[in-house]
């Protein structure tokens, strides 16, 4: 089990209708992450992940950051997710 | 109704110690050369602004000027104000709304403002005409009132306004020229240059529609350019944003990256509830009563009119909560109080104030006092510490800074120079490039930043290098980039603290940010990858002018505009020490993440990519004889040549 930071912007919120959540998971990647996500937030994958191509959707962004090390830019969304990571939605 | 083509290109002088008005034709290759706006005031201010004037004396030139896009539907309402810094440098910006078109449906392309008056006055141009009026009444009156007073005088509420505030009047540091209350432009000093000319404000009505010299081709460019900034089919995340939220969403964004400059820049991560406290979300849930785009835009919403709704300081309004307030009254001086943060940006709006002048400032003077530096016999009895403590004495500040009365007349020196006054070291905290303060993007966490904001003619400016970070490197292929003769590997550039590429990167921004600014078109709409491929701009200014140059060219006009604005500069004595960062930056790692400080040997090698890429000098920063040649910049090129004999030592 992997305890994760979450952070969802702007127009994500929409979805979330919150800012921020400590949020508890089994999932080993990001896309694994935004399916269990989606499950809650209706629409959340549809933003993230485009139908066609099923890789990441250039109109989003994800930042993914480890536990105290700085946050960069996800291309892949198989970008595998570790305890205590912070991730956030835009 | 009459009609201009959109190719004509006139201005309009105005001399205000004789009190005379002459017009005159913009030499017909200017056009080609250097487009517009930005670009023409350069090759103006390099012609006709001589070295070593006094900049707040009768000889500085101030320039409004537009472009060839201005009027047109592509969201190019902004229009480029430029004249000699009180610093010394260049000093250009631009600012946004209605003005620029306006000016234009009044037969104006370029207004230069020579000599300066014996008393206040303000301009009227109505279609050309252009009449002197007296601004006793003005003088003194807050950006505020003064609108107010202009169009209850002038009886036209459609009247498109520019003016100073008493910052400008009273020749405080960084003032700006206000636009319609919420539009700011030229914090290099170009209200203070408008200010020493006794020049309150400019009122412009136009009733001229603007046509251009191929309307199916235009429209076509237009279709394909908006395909890139509409919500529907843009391959951007900022456009959802950007177009809904507007900027000061970057506060939270810039907080979990780690770059977001916190109590003077001593850190760059803000605690989280407190960047959440001033965010966007909550603004818009609280406290915008509408949006309110510029002239044009395809993203109605960016900017936005707030009312604050309760507690000491309810029914406050004010506009255009924009990047740079969440980091400079915000983080920069640890204020998560929205309403104070909306009343001290409001407040500099009203005085002409620059926002970034005033935050670097009480930042440097909130870690000066927390050292000891200064105490409260120099503040007079302010605790001026980081987290606000005395709220009602900051705001006061703001109006002391703009007064120059007390302790403000320190800071309406700006920062670096009440630095050299303070002395005993404070100089380490004053955040400043070219005696001018930074923006709002942390130069540690992205060096590409660094080296944008030291090499700027006009002192740190993001509108030059904007944006510093790609939306998704998938966007654009290596492929493609070639095909537009761009030699970067784009994925290594933009790793944020790689030095590597960062040159050639900058270079690339430098100039296509100047061909844009030219046109001229606003910076944040270059988005998607219309900041990389410039071709549909190119369409636009085509189909618009009925001026065919291959995109080569077009880009060329870029570089020149930047060799005039870097020649200008050198003729004033700027050089390679000048393209520096602040001390801080070089000299201290930031706690959290390991950003290490950005060390003098990494910055040289960025540097000199820079210098290269660009053919200038890596001695001196002086652009070479070769390169203007290249350019068809012979007469600058034969000015420089007076300084040959630095060259390479």
């Amino acid at each position: 089990m992997k305890d994760l930071e979450l952070r969802y912007v702007g127009h994500v919120i929409t979805i979330t209708n919150s800012l921020r959540e400590t949020y508890s998971t089994y999932a080993s990647t990001l896309r694994e992450l935004i399916a269990e996500l989606a499950i809650m937030y209706s629409g959340f994958q549809e933003v993230f992940i485009n139908k066609d191509t099923e890789q990441l959707n250039l109109a989003a962004m994800i930042y993914y950051g480890d536990a105290d090390q700085a946050p960069f830019v996800v291309v892949d969304l198989g970008q595998a997710i570790q305890d205590g990571a912070q991730i956030t939605f835009w | 109704m009459s009609w201009r083509e959109s190719k004509q290109q006139v201005i309009l002088r105005v001399d205000l110690s004789r009190r005379e008005v002459y017009q005159e034709n913009l030499p017909e290759e200017y056009t080609r050369l250097f487009l517009g706006a930005r670009g023409v005031n350069a090759r103006l201010l390099f012609n006709e602004v001589k070295a070593g004037i006094d900049p707040l004396g009768p000889e500085n030139v101030l320039y409004l000027s537009t472009g060839p896009l201005d009027g047109l539907p592509v969201g190019a309402g902004r229009m480029s104000v430029a004249c000699k810094s009180p610093r010394g440098s260049i000093a250009e910006g631009s600012f946004g709304g209605f003005f620029g078109p306006e000016l234009r449906k009044a037969g104006v392309d370029y207004l230069a403002i020579h000599g300066q008056a014996d008393r206040p006055v303000y301009l009227f141009i109505n279609d050309g005409d252009v009449e002197f009026r007296e601004a006793a009444h003005l003088w003194g009156l807050t950006t505020d009132k003064t609108d107010a007073a202009l169009r209850q005088e002038l009886v036209d509420p459609d009247i498109q306004l520019c003016y100073i505030g008493p910052a400008g009047e009273n020749l405080v540091h960084a003032s700006v020229i206000m636009a319609n209350l919420h539009n700011s432009g030229g914090r290099a000093g170009c209200g203070e240059v408008m200010g020493s000319k006794r020049l309150k404000a400019i009122a412009v009505r136009g009733s001229s529609g603007l046509r251009v010299a191929d309307y199916e081709g235009f429209l076509n460019a237009y279709r394909e350019y908006r395909q890139h900034l509409d919500l529907g089919s843009s391959r951007d995340p900022w456009t959802p944003i950007w177009s809904t939220y507007g900027a000061p969403v970057l506060a939270r964004l810039f907080c979990d990256l780690g770059s977001l400059m916190t109590r003077n820049a001593q850190e760059m991560r803000w605690e989280e509830a407190k960047a959440a406290r001033i965010g966007a979300e909550i603004y818009l849930d609280r406290y915008v009563t509408r949006a309110k785009a510029c002239y044009a835009c395809p993203w109605p919403a960016c900017r936005k009119i707030h009312t604050i709704p309760s507690g000491k300081y309810q029914g406050f309004k004010g506009g255009n909560y924009w990047a740079a307030q969440p980091v400079v009254f915000g983080s920069l001086i640890d204020n998560d109080d929205l309403d104070l943060l909306l009343v001290l940006s409001g407040l500099c709006n009203q005085f002409g104030l620059d926002v970034f002048h005033i935050g670097y400032s009480l930042a440097w003077a909130m870690e000066c006092f927390e050292q000891g530096l200064l105490t409260r016999t120099d503040t007079d009895g302010l605790e001026l510490r980081f987290g606000c403590p005395d709220k009602e004495g900051l705001v006061d500040l703001v109006r002391k800074i703009a007064m120059r009365e007390g302790f403000g007349e320190l800071l309406a020196k700006g920062t670096w120079e009440a630095a050299k006054v303070v002395g005993k070291g404070s100089e380490r905290y004053a955040l400043c490039v070219k005696g001018q303060e930074l923006e709002a993007i942390a130069e540690r966490a992205s060096y590409m930043v660094a080296l944008g904001v030291a090499v700027s003619e006009v002192g740190p400016d993001h509108t030059r290098w904007y944006p510093p970070y790609p939306s998704n490197p998938n966007l654009i292929s290596q492929e493609q980039l070639s095909e537009l003769g761009l030699d970067l590997d784009l994925r290594l550039a933009f790793q944020p603290r790689n030095p590597q590429e960062k040159g050639k990167l900058l270079r690339w921004f430098t100039i296509s940010r100047a061909v844009v600014e030219s046109l001229p078109g606003c910076v944040f709409l270059v988005r998607d990858t219309l900041g990389l491929d410039l071709r549909p701009w190119h369409r636009l200014f085509e189909t618009a002018t009925g001026i065919e140059i291959d995109y080569g060219e077009f880009l060329r006009a870029g570089e020149r505009v930047l060799n005039l604005e870097r020649a200008f500069n050198v003729r004033e004595g700027y050089r390679r020490a000048d393209d520096r960062p602040p001390i801080r930056i070089a000299t201290e790692d930031v706690p959290y993440f390991n950003y290490p400080k950005l060390s003098p040997d990494v910055f040289d090698s960025m540097l000199d990519e820079y210098y290269q890429a660009n053919g200038w000098d890596l001695a001196t920063s002086i652009p070479t004889s070769e390169k203007l040649n290249q350019l068809e910049l012979g007469d600058v090129a034969q000015e420089l040549g007076l300084f040959a004999a630095e060259a390479g030592k």
